[in-house]
């Protein structure tokens, strides 16, 4: 995944300004910021919510720039929501069909073979399990708890059989004890997907990440191994706030 | 228990075949006409649910495919040709062409902007076939032939086209349940939910909106075709908003996205409208308008929602938004 002079204004304010960087696969890439440093924006103009103002996006080499997001998700770039995105009035069962259900070879047919539905709740099942949701299957998702929300928001985005998945604040109003919870299975999944991830708050992210990019209005003001960006000079002047 | 439930899927099927051998005998054979406009009207609601209940998509512009089928009927069975199976089959085409084409414009917009869209192009084919002289102007087209079924059974008969509309509906509710249970109708559902969400999931959002455009079409256009088949008669008001707007009331009573309520809906809304207009004129639509009102106000899931407290009929009609699982 390469990033080439991004450039996104949303009126005459530039909130990302030409960014570059490369995430490689197979590991855990954490972008850190204050709030509104453009790390959400970068997330929605990569996964093509909004096309960005000029630059361009490489995703397994191929320019990926304006794509409509259907087409994104399809190639394997899956995303999960700051704000728990999911669908309310349907059980967590459903949520989770749902999102298997477009990596069928026919996703929207009017047809559904056996063996495809067999898949389907095997898959569903077996994501419920991982995750811990397989007691509130049944329920609607608007009656699980806050964490709970945002854990079905990362298992939709893996009902999807991502290469690159990017994980937008998962830990946003989770207690302490549900944020180390949700990291160690954001570990466990890294071992097999390649993970982007959102966080402000750098302490989470500094054991699990491979390497850490540090935004600041726009702009990329650090990145490298967790160590080498904690002791930036920089870094540590606008982010960690030195004394 | 699994009696009483076969007592509630099979009940209302026996009532309705068995209903005609009563005619002119208990009661008038007007009853028979009655359901007949029921059971058309029962299908044409089922294709709106396909489309406002559960891809959430509100149209005032259904009467476009109902008047569509219509006229082509006419026109068919006036010029053309009688068999009721021709005439079917062209409907069907000809509104899913219709459906694809005008859907493809009005799903790119949404909310009231939907509304007034398919409001505005269900009105366009109200004046253009209001002046169009081949087809009476607005004036309509009256005598139109009767079609027929190509077997020994005359469709002028009212009993014969009583059970071949019922026939007709029977075989719509299968083709829309089979619809929202499918793997589209997960995805239309999901669509009314979240639409971003469902983009997010890789899903082309506006290629399922249209599909589900033209599916609900065609219900309407074969609706509209049985209609002139019975009535022998059609005039430019099948296109007219007001018929939109009084089915999506319907389905609103009824219970959006839940199939058999507006089903119900629109045999209570007609037997009502029929009962109380015989006893209070015109101010029978007060009493329609109240309960539109009480049915919004208290149960917005409409008399299907009302229905689903009892808790055998809530098992037997678990339709709603659960596929398979």
């Amino acid at each position: 995944m390469e990033i080439k002079d991004l450039h996104k204004n949303f009126g005459r304010l530039a909130v990302i300004s030409y960014l570059n960087a490369t995430f490689e696969a197979g590991q855990l890439t954490s972008i850190i910021g204050q709030n509104g440093a453009g790390k959400t924006t970068l997330f929605n103009l990569i996964t093509g919510r909004f096309p960005p103002t000029k630059g361009q996006i490489f995703f397994k080499g191929k320019d990926i720039t304006g794509l409509p997001p259907h087409l994104i998700s399809q190639m394997g770039l899956s995303r999960s929501f700051q704000i728990s995105n999911v669908f309310f009035d349907l059980t967590v069962t459903e949520n989770i069909r749902l999102a298997s259900q477009s990596r069928l070879g026919h996703p929207t047919s009017l047809f559904i073979t056996k063996r495809d539905q067999e898949h389907l709740r095997l898959k569903t099942d077996q994501i419920l399990e991982s995750m811990g949701l397989a007691p509130d299957r049944n329920k609607p998702a608007r009656h699980l708890s806050h964490g709970d929300q945002r854990r079905l928001e990362i298992a939709m985005t893996l009902a999807l059989d991502p290469e690159l998945l990017l994980l937008d604040e998962p830990t946003s109003g989770l207690s302490p004890a549900e944020t180390i919870e949700t990291m160690n299975l954001i570990q466990e999944i890294s071992k097999r997907v390649t993970i982007l991830l959102i966080e402000h708050d750098m302490n989470v992210v500094m054991t699990i990440s491979k390497k850490i990019v540090v935004m600041n209005f726009g702009k990329k003001i650090a990145e490298g191994p967790p160590q080498e960006v904690e002791q930036d000079p920089e870094v540590r002047r606008v982010y960690l706030g030195d004394l | 228990m699994r009696i009483r439930r076969a007592v509630f899927k099979w009940f209302p099927l026996c009532f309705f075949v068995l209903f005609p051998l009563g005619s002119e005998v208990v009661f008038s054979e007007f009853y028979l006409s009655l359901l007949i406009r029921i059971f058309i009207f029962g299908i044409m609601l089922l294709g709106l649910d396909i489309l406002a209940g559960y891809c959430g998509l509100v149209s005032l512009g259904h009467s476009m495919f109902y008047g569509s089928g219509a006229y082509l009927a006419a026109i068919l069975l006036t010029h053309v040709t009688d068999s009721i199976w021709a005439i079917l089959g062209l409907s069907i085409l000809a509104n899913a062409f219709i459906g694809y084409l005008i859907g493809s414009f009005c799903i790119r917009t949404r909310g009231i902007y939907f509304v007034f869209l398919t409001f505005a192009f269900a009105q366009f084919f109200y004046l253009a076939f209001s002046n169009w002289n081949f087809v009476g102007a607005a004036d309509g087209m009256a005598g139109i032939p009767k079609p027929s079924l190509g077997i020994p059974l005359d469709l002028g008969d009212r009993r014969i086209f009583y059970y071949f509309t019922l026939a007709i509906l029977v075989a719509a509710y299968y083709g829309a349940r089979w619809i929202v249970k499918s793997p589209l109708g997960q995805v239309l559902v999901g669509i009314r939910q979240n639409e971003e969400r469902v983009r997010f999931l890789g899903y082309e959002v506006n290629s399922c909106k249209r599909r589900a455009y033209v599916y609900s079409g065609i219900f309407g256009g074969v609706a509209g075709s049985l209609t002139v088949g019975y009535l022998s008669f059609v005039s430019p008001s099948v296109y007219h908003w007001s018929l939109s707007a009084e089915i999506l009331a319907m389905e609103l009573v009824g219970g959006m996205g839940t199939l058999v309520g507006p089903l119900i809906a629109s045999g209570f809304v007609i037997f009502l409208g029929d009962l109380l207009s015989s006893w209070i004129a015109e101010a029978w639509l007060m009493v329609l308008g109240t309960i539109y009102v009480i049915c919004i106000l208290y149960s917005p899931e409409g008399i299907f929602g009302i229905l689903r407290k009892f808790r055998s009929i809530k098992r037997f009609f678990s339709l709603g938004d659960q596929g398979p699982s």
